[in-house]
């Protein structure tokens, strides 16, 4: 392609002859801002703005205020961190279309930012904990195109939910996380949620409380998600429901919620699994236990759970959703799903597995009492099985424990 | 590859020529992610020479370069990622270079990653080093200078590098 030779020297020895003032400078000062808005708020103020004065011009220009991320300013106190995000929101002069704040946010400083900023979009919002509760009701009312709402460690009231869907008809994303649980088995936000934000695309509820009601309430009331993340939601009926995989079909593109059990926000990890080896799990039941109650508190990662534990939870679920759901969710779960203590009770009857046909049920219960190495107790199978199948079953057992074939 | 016989030069091929005056024949297929070459074929002016006046040799080479390892026909993304980060790892003057040409060109892909590129030097460095790396000269006056200080009263606590790597 090259036709006149390299041209290569040529172009080197141009620039060495050339030691005067780069033209970069003459670059757009559009390209400029595309260069330095990918820097941080503090290498903005701190760096970029004292090179010269084009670049300070370029910093200067509210375009470069859009995005403003001020979740890293752990090296600021919070008086210090306040005046920055007066300073910063003024900059803006309104630009202002995604915020992140943290800890030192109060409900005079949020209203601030809410007065100038009517083109907000994305409002992130951390570690309040329950000091900007009340101030959320009025917040979100002057944000008519806000979008997304995240909120971590920060408390939102019921009302605060039902202010949202009434003044931010674009609402797509929602987010409310924690790593900890408050209280056991409550619905309030799950069913105020599901009653209020109905555009919904996006919904992310890390530690929440809600049961299989709370979930089934969203699953209804927010036809349009797309994503669900219920990571660290541990109530058992919940996670029953889940693991089951009977709400597959509605939520079809929240399993990837099962599979990333790697993944964590930062420090998260750490924070549980300090707490949950102080914490008494219950020691594995070694009979089956009659009520689905297992008190799991304060709640670990659930995807690493002990085996023992996940084996437990998995023994309740019907041995043909073990086959066909449970034990594909992870690699913990599949390791759990070979556990005997999991195939003691085999069921195959088949008013649960009407669509199944004799065959498969034949290999589902073939691979039931191999996983069940002398520990099946119970088996029952109706309208199919074959000779052949008894005496699989039958050469396995005839002198173990096992005491009820129907 | 290179030689194209003038005959299909036409149809499939673009001649580019630099600053410097060299010429590059270029498939023109991989040309056309230059949305300023794209234009020009469209509007029927790529049958002569297409004469690159803003960008010399040694940068019409390297997008060129780019442009060969990121056309639909080459490559699997293991090896543009490669590339891309052994790319960005040319001299600042180089990448300044390409960035202008690549702005000139309008090709936003090696843009955005050039521009990622330079703010990646900005990162963490004094004013001082700034000026340096980039050979910009202070052109504040002594009073813009003191309002910018005051103007950043908190009290980061982060080390900021002075050298100039």
């Amino acid at each position: 392609m090259n036709r006149k030779g390299k041209g290569k020297g040529k172009g080197k020895k141009k620039k060495a002859s050339m030691v005067k003032r780069p033209p970069w400078l003459e670059l757009p000062e559009d390209i400029w801002g595309n260069i330095l808005h990918r820097l941080g708020l503090k290498e903005i103020l701190l760096i970029a703005q004292k090179v010269c004065s084009m670049w300070r011009r370029v910093c200067m220009d509210p375009s470069m205020w859009r995005v403003i991320d001020m979740s890293n300013c752990r090296d600021l106190d919070c008086i210090g961190s306040q005046e920055l995000c007066r300073h910063v929101v003024d900059r803006s002069q309104g630009e202002l279309v995604d915020f992140s704040m943290e800890y030192f946010v109060t409900n005079e400083l949020l209203a601030y930012v809410v007065e100038r900023s009517g083109k907000l979009k994305r409002l992130s919002i951390a570690f309040c904990n329950d000091r900007v509760c009340e101030g959320l009701i009025e917040v979100v009312q002057k944000l008519p195109m806000l979008e997304e709402l995240s909120l971590t460690h920060t408390d939102i009231t019921i009302e605060g939910i039902e202010a949202l869907g009434r003044s931010c008809p674009r609402l797509k994303s929602f987010e409310l996380n924690s790593i900890y649980c408050k209280e056991d088995g409550k619905d309030d936000e799950a069913l105020a949620i599901a009653k209020n934000l109905p555009t919904l695309h996006h919904l992310r509820l890390i530690g929440n409380s809600m049961t299989k009601e709370g979930l089934q309430a969203i699953l209804d009331g927010c036809p349009n998600l797309v994503s669900l993340d219920l990571r660290l939601c541990y109530d058992l009926t919940l996670l029953i429901a889940l693991i089951s995989g009977r709400f597959s079909r509605q939520i079809k593109h929240v399993k990837n919620w099962l599979n990333c059990g790697g993944v964590w926000p930062r420090g998260v990890k750490q924070k549980m699994l300090k707490a949950s080896s102080s914490s008494s799990l219950p020691p594995p039941s070694s009979s089956l236990p009659s009520s689905p109650s297992l008190p799991l508190s304060p709640p670990p990662p659930w995807v690493e759970l002990p085996l023992d534990i996940t084996a437990n939870i998995l023994q309740r679920l019907r041995t043909i959703e073990i086959l066909e759901n449970a034990q594909r969710v992870c690699t913990s779960w599949w390791k759990a799903s070979h556990d005997p203590t999991v195939w003691r009770v085999v069921d195959l009857r088949n008013d649960d597995v009407d669509a199944k046909t004799p065959r498969m049920l034949e290999n589902m219960c073939r691979i039931a009492v191999h996983r069940s190495p002398g520990q099946l107790l119970k088996i029952n199978i109706e309208n199919f099985g074959s000779r052949d199948l008894l005496n699989y079953i039958a050469e396995r057992y005839n002198r173990s424990s096992l005491n009820q074939l129907i | 590859m290179a030689e194209a016989s003038s005959s299909i030069t036409e149809k499939f091929f673009l001649t580019l020529k630099s600053s410097d005056g060299d010429e590059f024949v270029l498939e023109e297929s991989i040309a056309i992610q230059s949305i300023t070459i794209k234009n020009m074929v469209e509007d029927g002016c790529s049958s002569s020479v297409i004469p690159l006046s803003k960008v010399d040799t040694e940068t019409l080479i390297k997008v060129i370069e780019y442009m060969k390892m990121h056309s639909s026909t080459s490559s699997n993304e293991e090896e543009i990622e490669n590339f891309d980060k052994k790319f960005v790892s040319n001299s600042i003057n180089t990448i300044l270079n390409i960035l202008e040409a690549a702005n000139f060109l309008d090709i936003n892909n090696l843009l955005e990653l050039c521009a990622e590129a330079v703010a990646n030097r900005i990162k963490n460095k004094t004013p001082e080093a700034v000026r340096k790396i980039f050979n910009i000269t202070s052109d504040f006056t002594p009073e813009e200078e003191a309002e910018i200080r005051n103007e950043t009263p908190w009290a980061f606590e982060g080390n900021l590098d002075h050298s100039l790597d």
